[in-house]
């Protein structure tokens, strides 16, 4: 999984960058005012997807220090605990890095099954982090909901991430 | 491909295995780092708090460039919405408008009567509050916090604690003002405190968020008989509201022995704001230490709360 980068060869640095481009992009989307009644407060944690597939098809291109990034731009934007999203996503990645030989190769569904795994174990962690850092018990279903519509958006969203990962120049 | 096998395999994977210790020591160190940020935010010192308003400073033209595509696209479904209903809502629209005309005419008859009583008593007049215009960029975007961000910050004189109101009434109010955008505080967050008061029976209370769709009433006096749909606006007390401006009406009360909870519909709609105002209205300093309203703090509804006996609450169902 090493990407050649000749010098001064333009796709391949815009390739390098695409992961965390596109998980960004996915932050802004899901924390754009959607004029949904509710919907806002329990928006699909987009981030998580771009996150758990970018790591599973391309680990190099999303390191530890972009995933860090992309939690604390999502810390600030959302108002939240700045930290807290910088933790989960940083759980995300370890989760998700250790079930990678499981999922790659494999079928979709499995890939979905991990996926559900890794959304249960961030939306765990988010809540716990809540309740610790604001000392108050939330109502588990805004959250509760968030995950399952996580889960439940997957399949279209790494629809467009293969779409994105389909341009870049293939690992050598 | 083949040039690599033999010689700078084992260089290659040594390469490796490095990238890969690095990536590992840099995840404990980023892991460690968002602890060590969330607990510094949680001390909310003031360096904190300045930090955080840059950032939103920073980060707020991605979000102010994102929401756009997104805003036309939500006005052409409030369209379609409103195209189902429109039958229906004309006639209730034609109904309250005969409501409104008699209310109209009472309402400049009162206002002629109030402007001579005015002026025989000499009374002050309130100065007018200025305010600034702001477009929503940012929603809630969280289950744990309900703020807002807007596109007016310090350099058009938005600034901490100052009153945020929509069209139908109050809205929250600024906890953090960078240079170009803020953030708002919404009246359902969980440190949203407010000091209202009932319209007719001018009772003091407190509106407390708690992160559901409706805040509840804190802090009623003993006896106070609360209906459904009696209209609440801010008291004025503790400085950071102005007096009068419209919250909401009781939208339940609740009642047991040992609690009660009495929860309030606000008229503006959260999730339905496209632009807001905020009102520069002059922010009484507490000196800190002091009871009142502490800005930025969560004050936690612990003390005791004084409920409303249970057969004071009389409930009755008004506006259907």
């Amino acid at each position: 999984m090493k990407l050649t980068h000749p010098p001064g060869d333009i796709r391949h640095m815009t390739a390098a960058l695409l992961p965390a481009l596109s998980t960004i992009f996915f932050v802004l989307a899901g924390l754009v005012p959607a004029g949904v009644p509710g919907f806002s407060t329990v928006a699909p944690l987009f981030s998580v997807v771009a996150i758990f597939f970018w790591v599973v098809s391309r680990p190099n291109l999303m390191p530890p220090a972009a995933v860090f990034a992309v939690g604390l731009l999502q810390d600030i934007l959302s108002g939240g605990p700045i930290g807290l999203w910088a933790l989960t996503l940083l759980i995300v990645q370890y989760l998700t890095f250790s079930m990678r030989r499981f999922i790659i190769g494999q079928s979709f569904v499995m890939g979905w099954i991990g996926f559900t795994t890794t959304v249960l174990g961030a939306a765990g962690m988010a809540w716990t982090g809540a309740c610790i850092y604001y000392g108050v018990i939330f109502s588990v279903i805004p959250i509760s909901v968030q995950a399952a519509l996580t889960i439940l958006v997957y399949p279209a969203l790494t629809w467009i991430l293969v779409g994105v990962s389909k341009w870049m120049p293939q690992a050598r | 491909m083949i040039r690599r096998k033999s010689g700078i395999d084992q260089g290659g994977r040594l390469a490796i295995s490095l990238q890969d210790l690095g990536q590992r020591l840099s995840f404990v160190i980023l892991l460690c780092a968002s602890i060590a940020l969330l607990i510094a935010g949680r001390a909310e010192n003031e360096r904190m708090a300045a930090f955080r308003a840059s950032l939103s400073d920073l980060t707020a033209p991605l979000l102010e460039v994102a929401s756009r595509p997104l805003q036309m696209l939500r006005s052409n479904f409030v369209y379609i919405d409103q195209y189902f209903n429109t039958v229906e809502e004309n006639r209730n629209l034609r109904k309250e408008l005969e409501r409104l005309q008699a209310w109209h005419a009472l309402a400049l008859k009162l206002q002629n009567e109030n402007k001579e009583f005015r002026s025989l008593l000499n009374a002050q007049e309130l100065p007018a509050t200025p305010y600034i215009s702001a477009r929503v960029i940012g929603d809630l975007g969280s289950p744990f916090v309900r703020t807002m961000l807007i596109n007016a910050g310090k350099e058009h004189g938005v600034m901490n604690d100052m009153p945020v109101v929509g069209a139908d009434g109050l809205i929250g109010r600024v906890v953090s003002s960078g240079k170009k955008v803020a953030r708002v505080l919404l009246l359902s967050d969980l440190n949203s405190r407010v000091p209202v008061r009932f319209e007719v029976s001018g009772y003091q209370s407190v509106l407390a968020g708690d992160n559901e769709v409706n805040p509840q009433l804190l802090y009623l006096p003993l006896g106070v008989k609360v209906n459904t749909g009696d209209r609440l606006v801010t008291s004025g007390h503790g400085g950071v509201f102005p007096p009068g401006i419209p919250i909401g009406t009781v939208s339940s009360v609740k009642v047991s022995n040992s609690s009660s909870e009495i929860r309030v519909k606000t008229f503006a709609d959260e999730h339905r704001i496209g632009f807001v105002r905020v009102l520069q209205y002059n922010v009484v300093e507490v000196p800190p230490g002091t009871t009142g309203v502490n800005p930025g703090n969560a004050v936690q509804a612990e003390g005791p709360q004084i409920l409303p006996a249970s057969d004071e609450a009389i409930i009755t169902k008004r506006g259907q």
